[in-house]
This record gives structure tokens, C-alpha cells and sequence, in this order.
């Protein structure tokens, strides 16, 4: 893996982020997701393109290379792992936790950094056998920085423009195998298009089709991962 | 002559693939309908004449997957698996391509012969996909036709390659569960085959088992090795996923690389999607979806009934003037008076019944078909849906119940989009409450003489007692009939599309068209039994006080006496009401009950509890025959007995309370 600087971390990553949701993912929409301005993101992937990692083509138009892919897709691990440490083992706000893995990963030295990961993932690998794990994440912390304990999110969470992958389906019977059907399985993306009028069913995007449920469906599909970007 | 064809293939796709268009372009009008046996789903096969070859074309119901939660997709199922076609052709739309390759994976599995029409090409085009058919071919081992169903492009193409490929064997399935999983199926697939008695392929059996489908772990029961097959299918539970979640995982992942290698992006935005997003931004925004579905509504109302009432009126006149006619001119050629009677008032009385009918029952299916066909139709139940939900329904509901107040005929038969057994049970039932356009003349009537001053908030208020009744009516059955049951909403959103007239009408011609069969005799025998219960015995007046159905109404008016309206008259314009609730008006002419004269029958508080009981008691014939039709005939009975017995409770309630007050 290249080292990169953050900053081009982060460009990649994000790129990654817009591919899963879009067909095609423009410079424009980089530079408003990251707040910055068109010109500094097209040099940014230019300096991307000469790493091989992405294709920058006609029309404004990105493509991640392989390679950039996988450097991506490791990125984007990396601030998932540390933002679920943030929130199913500390018990971390989601919120907070997505600001603070950022803050994380640009912050620490690589070494502490990479350590913190490998600590992470031995505490996940061996959950079960401490017990007192669920108890930190459920605690009430005596701060005033943390109020909410962590809470299970599901796709009834989430509000129009947000966007996330399955984790599980918490449904059992007919319901889990329609919705397997339909193609609402572990690691697939969906992005929440509206709610109806009276507030429910909610309208969602899925394979590149439109799928509606009802809010008692949805409380059955467990999400990870949380991005928003406004429905146009 | 038509010999017997030798061949049965079956077409099989996702609901919006398109394939009724390819089915229709692929056997032209040779086409018969009927219904599927024991249920009322329609049943439409064509003929198929191709390279010497005779084929039998079934167009099976649209379904998603191997899984049935409807009887539609029960029918398709059952059908894949059990009857076992030479050949199915599945109809995937292109522009939709993954979730549409998930039905082909499972006919595959199966050892079925498949040849894929690549459908709607012209929408895969204008969403800038392209598709490498031969690649997709070659990965599946199967031949793929690219076709477009409105316009018959490739149509040609695909009935040789249908002809071709049932001289060829079936591959092998392609592989994608992985070793693992592949080896726990096989387990599974070699207890059940000790067994040998398993009326469907055992892989199939073992993949259903291990997706813990209950139509078929219902069948272990019987099996031996029941335990060890429930070990295996265990062994993979873990708290995040089970067997049935990997299936799908894999079938899914398998199809995403397939779609990766066959398909290519060209950039740019699909129109089709754009162009439904705007739509979309009207149909179901937050604050205009209500309003527009409204409007929709109130346009199809007035399409079904402003267009369709003339119409009926019409047929209703003619067939009044034959009836005239011939009872002017049969006798004078010495057929007998009573004869004359039965031929008139009773058989051409009673077809006469159903044909006028039949404008409204078009342009209902007109409408329907329209609504469907254009993808509005899912729209309104995502609109509606919560408020339908509220009261125990599907959101598709709303549409019937609002079509009630025109005439429960077709909007019964309206029920048929409600995709889960209960919704649409339930719709049924409740729907007679919903007060039509027959009962109307009655309240009039009624009103006019005794309430003149409030005539619309007399009126108005038996509409809302109505839908008050209808409401806790269906939670009242819904706590009896089907507690258990939930019934989801998964239900999907596809792109808008321009109908195609010749499908609309089609559809609409076909249902028409079964209604008249089946419906049409229970109409025809009531209308023949009220006719011999008004004429009997021979010799009486049309019926008078001492026909059997004068008698009978004698015999039974002491029950209506705590209603307040204990005469015979009343009580056989109530019979006669059965026939057709317009009915009453004539059948209170004969009788000479009309203006003042009711008076003399009626005081202002029972004359409101005869129209509260007119509201609720008995459905009319048609409404029963159609009941019967959609629902079973036990369903049939049950919607003939509870109104009589609410009405006669509402009418007594409103006669005894409002006797304290008045």
C-alpha cells in the first residue's frame, strides 16, 4: 500500500463512498461532499491519477483504479472499525463518532494508529468472552460529552438523503425472505430516498431500484455506516 | 383443426418485466383464458407454431423469486415445479438487471430449460447500459435474446431460439453457493432421496428446506430423517445470519460479478430514472401526494360512472324493450302468460342483470389496467398506506372501499391488486358497507317524504355510518380470522412507463369477460329463484300477499316489529332488494307504498331504521355472486349472514333508542 497524505486519504475514500452510491461519481460532487472547492479537488485527483489509483475521464467523470479501490476500501475499513469501536464497545453517540474517527485517523502517529486497529479487532474477535464489554458500551458515563447510550441502528432510523449498508436482518419468517428477495442483504447499500406523505412507508433506493416498506419493516434491517447527502 | 401441441413451455419473469408485451407479441391473438383450478387467478396460454414445432405457451404470474406469499405466485410456482414445463422463457427487464437474474438462478437451480428474453432493451439503452448478451449467455450457459416486447423487436429471434433449445439437454446449473454450503445441500439432498417420495426435484426441496420456507419444512414431518436434515440446516445459524440469509448472499454476489463482467455503465444518467424521479416528485411529494391521488381518484369515479352509468342505462333500456316486446307479442301466438312471465321478469330479466354491468366493469378493469400498466398503482398504495394500515388494511385498499360508493361489483373485483390473502379478504367483506350509487334512490325516497327539510345530513349520516361499520367490521374480523397473520408491505416502485392501449384493453376484455362467466350465473339463478318465489303459486299476482314470497314476508315481519317497519310490504321490498337495491323503489310501487301512502307504513324514526337496515342488511345478488367469485363460497355465506344480522341489530338500536328521544 502507498502511503498517502490524509488529505489524499480522504479524497479517496470519499470517492469510494460516492461509487457505491452513484454510477458515476463527478468532481463537482467530490468537492461539495468534502466542502472544498472544484479546483482543489481536480488537482487532487490528478495527483490520484498519477498514482495510478483513480481514472480521471472525460465530462469530469472519476473511476478508481483497482488498486485505488482496494487502497480505498481499506481506508474506509480502517474509519468504520474505529468509528464501531466508537460506538458498539465505548458506547459513543453515532454522530460524535463519526466526527471523532476522523479526527482519530488524521491525528495519531501511523504506528499508535495501527496498534489501536489491531487492538480493536482482538477485542471484537473475542467479545464474547468479556462480558464486561457490553457493560462499557451501555454504561452511563458520569460526563456531560456523552448522554445517549449506543443504540442499534436500523434502516427505521434513518432519514431521506441517508445512505448506509446492511449489516443484518432482524426479521424472521416471511418478511426476512421477502426481503432477501428483494435483494435487502448483508453488505448490499440502500439509500432513503422519502418518506410517504402520512410519514410511512419509506421509499427506498436498492440495486439501482425503488423499493417502498413499511417503518415496521425496515425496524428489521440493521444498518452500519451512515452518510448523508440531500435527495435533489 | 389445431392438433394438440407437443410441447408446454412456461414464461415466467419479475412483475414489470414487460412480459405480458413479449407474450402477447410471441403467440399474436392466439390466445384462450380460463382460471387457474381452485383459485381466481387467471390463467392465459397461447399457441406457439415454430419450426414444424406446435408449443403451448403458458404466461404464468409475475413473481420475484421461487417463494410464494400470494396465490398468483403460488400458481407460478407450483406450476415451475411441479408440472414441469418442456421449457420457460424468463422475461428480465434489462434495465433492472440484478434483481431480475435472481428468478433465473432459481429456474436454473431447478433443471429447468431456460432461454432468457433480455426485455425493455430500449430502457436499458436510455439508462447508457450495455450489455454483453453473449457474454451473459456464455456465463450461464443458456441462450439470451435481447428484445424489446412493445415494439417486437427480437421476437422473431427468440421463438428460434425456443425451438432450438428444446431439442438441446439441459447443462449443468452454474455454481456459486461456494464448497461449503454446496456440500451441506448435497447432505440434505441424499436424506431426502432415501425417501423417494418427494413430488419435486430434491435439490430444489433441500435449497427450500434450508430457506426455512414453511410450505415446505411443513413437509418434514413425514420424513425420517427429519432431525439430522434440521442439524445441518442449524449448523449454520449464528447470531448475525443462517442458511437462508447465505443463499441469498451468494445467489445475489454471484449475479453482482455477473453484472459486472456483462454490463457496462457509458456514463451520463438514465433517462428513464430521471423521467420517473420527476413524476415521482409531484405523485408522492410530501404535500401534493394526497391531493393528486385524490384527483386520480375522482377522475376514474367519474370515468367509471359518468361514462359507465349512460351506458348501462342503455342496455338497461333495451333490454326493457325486449322484454316489453315480447310480452306484447307472445301471446298473440297462444304461449302461455306464466311461461311469458318466466322468460321476461325471470331469464332475460336476469341476464339483463349482469350485462348492465358490464360498461362499468370495462372501464373499471379500463382504468385498472391503466393505473397498473403506467406504475401509478404502487404509488397510491405508498401513499394511502399508513391510513389504510390504521384501520387494519393494505394501502391498496383505499381504492375498492373508495369504488363501494359507486357500486361494490367492480369494486370488489378491484380487491384482486391487494397481493396478501387477508387484505383482500378482508377489503371484500367490509366492502357492501360502503353505501353504492343503488342504495341512493332509496334514501332519496325514503328522505324526501319523511326528512325533507334535513335531507342531506339524513342522508350523509347513513354514508358515515357506513364507513363507521365498515371500519371496526374489518378489525373485528381481522381478530378472528387472522390474528396471526401479518402481512407485509415490500412492495416495489417501478419506473413509469407509457400503457400500451392494446394490452389495457386486452386486460380489461379478459376480466370483463370472466366476470360474465362466473359472476354471471349466481346473478342469473337469483334473479330466476326471486321471480318463481313472486310468481308461485300459479295464479297469483306478481308478488301479492299470496305468493310465496308475500307469505314469506308475512311469516317473517313480526322479526322486523322491534325495528319499527313489521309489515309485510316492507319486508318484501327488503327480499326484493336482494335482487338489486334499486329494486325496492319498484318493488314499494307495486306494492303501493309511495308518497303519502308511506305514511301509513312508516313514522319518521322507522322510516330512518329501514334505511339504516336497507344500508347494511343482505348484499345484492351480484355482489354475492362476485363475493363468491373472489373469495369462496364460505366466504359467500358469512357475507350474506352478518349484515342481516348488524342491520337487523342497527335497525332495532336505532328504533329502541331513538323511540326514548322522539
Amino acid at each position: 500500500m502507498k502511503a498517502l497524505t490524509e488529505s489524499l486519504e480522504d479524497y479517496l475514500e470519499m470517492v469510494w463512498v460516492l461509487s457505491l452510491r452513484k454510477d458515476v461519481v463527478r468532481i463537482k460532487d467530490l468537492a461539495a461532499n468534502l466542502n472544498i472547492t472544484s479546483a482543489s479537488a481536480t488537482s487532487a485527483i490528478k495527483n490520484l491519477a498519477n498514482l495510478n489509483l483513480v481514472e480521471h475521464e472525460r465530462y469530469g467523470h472519476i473511476r478508481l483504479t483497482r488498486e485505488g479501490a482496494a487502497q480505498a476500501q481499506k481506508i474506509y475499513e480502517r474509519h468504520v472499525a474505529i468509528n464501531r469501536f466508537f460506538t458498539e464497545i465505548l458506547g459513543v453517540e453515532q454522530q460524535t463518532a463519526e466526527d471523532d474517527a476522523c479526527q482519530v485517523e488524521h491525528h495519531l502517529s501511523r504506528d499508535t494508529f495501527s496498534r489501536l486497529l489491531r487492538f480493536i479487532h482482538l477485542l471484537e474477535e473475542h467479545r464474547r468472552e468479556l462480558p464486561w464489554l457490553s457493560d462499557l458500551g451501555n454504561a452511563d458515563i458520569d460526563t456531560s460529552d456523552v448522554t445517549e447510550p449506543a443504540h442499534m441502528v436500523t434502516l427505521k432510523d434513518y432519514r431521506p438523503g441517508d445512505s448506509g449498508v446492511v449489516q443484518r436482518l432482524l426479521a424472521e419468517g416471511r418478511i426476512k425472505r421477502r426481503l432477501l428477495d428483494m435483494g435487502v442483504i448483508p453488505g448490499e447499500t440502500i439509500r432513503l430516498i422519502k418518506l410517504a406523505p402520512l410519514g410511512d412507508p419509506l421509499e427506498i433506493l436498492i440495486k439501482g431500484y425503488r423499493l417502498s416498506l413499511r417503518r415496521e419493516e425496515a425496524a428489521a434491517v440493521q444498518m452500519k455506516v451512515k452518510a448523508h447527502e440531500p435527495v435533489s | 383443426m389445431q392438433l394438440e401441441p407437443a410441447y408446454t413451455i412456461a414464461l415466467a419473469g419479475n412483475p414489470n418485466s414487460g412480459k405480458t408485451s413479449v407474450f402477447n407479441r410471441l403467440t399474436g391473438g392466439n390466445q384462450t383464458t380460463g382460471n387457474w383450478p381452485g383459485v381466481t387467478v387467471e390463467r392465459i396460454e397461447g399457441r406457439l407454431q415454430v419450426a414444424d414445432k406446435s408449443i403451448r405457451v403458458i404466461d404464468l404470474p409475475g413473481v420475484y423469486s421461487l417463494t410464494s406469499y400470494s396465490p398468483d405466485e403460488r400458481v407460478a410456482r407450483d406450476f415451475l415445479v411441479e408440472r414441469e414445463p418442456d421449457l420457460v422463457v424468463v422475461v428480465v427487464d434489462a434495465a433492472n438487471l440484478e434483481r431480475n437474474l435472481y428468478l433465473v438462478l432459481q429456474l436454473l437451480e431447478l433443471g429447468e430449460k431456460v432461454v432468457i428474453a433480455l426485455n425493455m432493451m430500449d430502457m436499458a439503452e436510455k439508462k447508457s447500459l450495455q450489455i454483453d448478451h453473449q457474454a451473459l449467455a456464455q456465463q450461464l450457459q443458456c441462450r439470451v435474446i435481447p428484445t424489446i416486447g412493445s415494439s417486437g423487436s427480437g421476437i422473431a429471434e427468440l421463438r428460434d431460439a425456443i425451438a432450438q433449445r428444446l431439442e438441446l439437454p439441459i447443462p449443468p446449473p452454474p455454481s456459486y453457493y461456494g464448497e461449503e454450503i454446496e456440500q451441506a445441500l448435497d447432505e440434505v439432498q441424499e436424506l431426502l432421496e432415501a425417501e423417494r417420495d418427494c413430488t419435486c426435484p430434491t435439490r430444489f426441496m433441500a435449497v427450500k428446506l434450508a430457506e426455512e420456507d414453511p410450505e415446505f419444512t411443513g413437509r418434514l414431518q413425514q420424513i425420517t430423517e427429519r432431525e439430522q436434515i434440521l442439524d445441518i440446516i442449524d449448523h449454520y445459524r449464528t447470531e448475525e445470519s443462517d442458511l437462508s440469509v447465505m443463499l441469498a448472499e451468494r445467489r445475489y454476489g454471484y449475479i453482482h460479478g455477473l453484472v459486472r463482467e456483462c454490463v457496462q455503465q457509458r456514463g451520463g444518467f438514465g433517462a428513464r430514472v430521471s423521467f420517473s424521479d420527476k413524476v415521482d416528485s409531484i405523485a408522492t411529494n410530501r404535500w401534493l401526494g394526497i391531493p393528486v391521488f385524490l384527483l386520480f381518484m375522482w377522475l376514474s369515479f367519474q370515468l367509471i360512472f359518468s361514462l359507465g352509468n349512460p351506458l348501462a342505462d342503455l342496455i338497461g333500456g333495451a333490454v326493457d324493450l325486449v322484454i316489453g316486446g315480447l310480452q306484447h307479442a307472445l301471446p298473440r301466438f297462444g304461449v302461455h302468460y306464466w311461461l311469458v312471465s318466466l322468460l321476461t321478469d325471470g331469464i332475460i330479466a336476469g341476464v339483463g342483470a349482469i350485462l348492465v354491468f358490464v360498461p362499468n366493469i370495462f372501464i373499471l378493469f379500463t382504468v385498472f389496467a391503466l393505473l397498473g400498466e403506467s406504475g401509478y398503482m404502487s404509488r397510491a398504495a405508498f401513499v394511502m398506506d399508513r391510513l389504510m394500515h390504521l384501520l387494519g388494511l393494505h394501502g391498496k385498499s383505499f381504492i375498492p372501499m373508495l369504488l363501494g360508493f359507486g357500486c361494490n361489483v367492480p369494486a370488489i373485483m378491484a380487491a384482486r391488486t391487494l397481493e396478501s390473502r387477508k387484505d383482500r379478504i378482508l377489503t371484500i367483506m367490509v366492502n357492501p358497507l360502503m353505501s353504492c350509487s343503488a342504495r341512493l334512490p332509496v334514501y332519496i325516497l325514503f328522505t324526501g317524504v319523511f326528512f325533507s327539510e334535513r335531507q342531506g345530513a339524513v342522508v350523509l349520516s347513513l354514508y358515515l355510518l357506513g364507513i363507521v361499520l365498515a371500519i371496526l367490521m374489518a378489525r373485528l374480523f381481522k381478530s378472528i380470522f387472522f390474528r396471526e397473520e401479518t402481512a407485509p408491505l415490500i412492495m416495489e416502485l417501478p419506473p413509469y412507463q407509457v400503457p400500451q392501449w392494446r394490452h389495457v384493453f386486452r386486460q380489461a376484455w379478459i376480466r370483463t369477460w370472466l366476470f360474465l362467466r362466473k359472476a354471471g350465473t349466481v346473478i342469473v339463478g337469483g334473479v330466476i329463484l326471486i321471480w318463481l318465489l313472486a310468481s308461485l303459486p300459479v295464479g297469483v299476482g306478481y308478488a301479492a300477499e299470496e305468493s310465496w314470497i308475500g307469505r314469506f314476508g308475512s311469516w317473517l315481519a313480526p322479526l322486523l316489529e322491534p325495528a319499527g317497519f313489521g309489515s309485510w310490504q316492507a319486508t318484501v321490498t327488503l327480499i326484493f332488494g336482494i335482487l338489486a337495491k334499486e329494486v325496492m323503489i319498484g318493488t314499494l310501487e307495486t306494492l303501493q307504498v309511495t308518497g303519502e301512502a308511506l305514511r301509513t307504513f312508516f313514522t319518521p324514526l322507522s322510516a330512518y331504521a329501514f334505511m339504516v337496515m336497507a344500508l347494511i342488511y343482505i348484499p345484492c345478488i351480484a355482489t354475492l355472486g362476485v363475493i363468491r367469485q373472489e373469495a369462496g363460497t364460505r366466504w359467500a355465506v358469512l357475507a350474506t349472514i352478518y349484515p342481516l344480522v348488524l342491520g337487523w341489530v342497527m335497525a332495532v338500536l336505532v328504533y329502541q333508542v331513538g323511540g326514548l328521544f322522539f
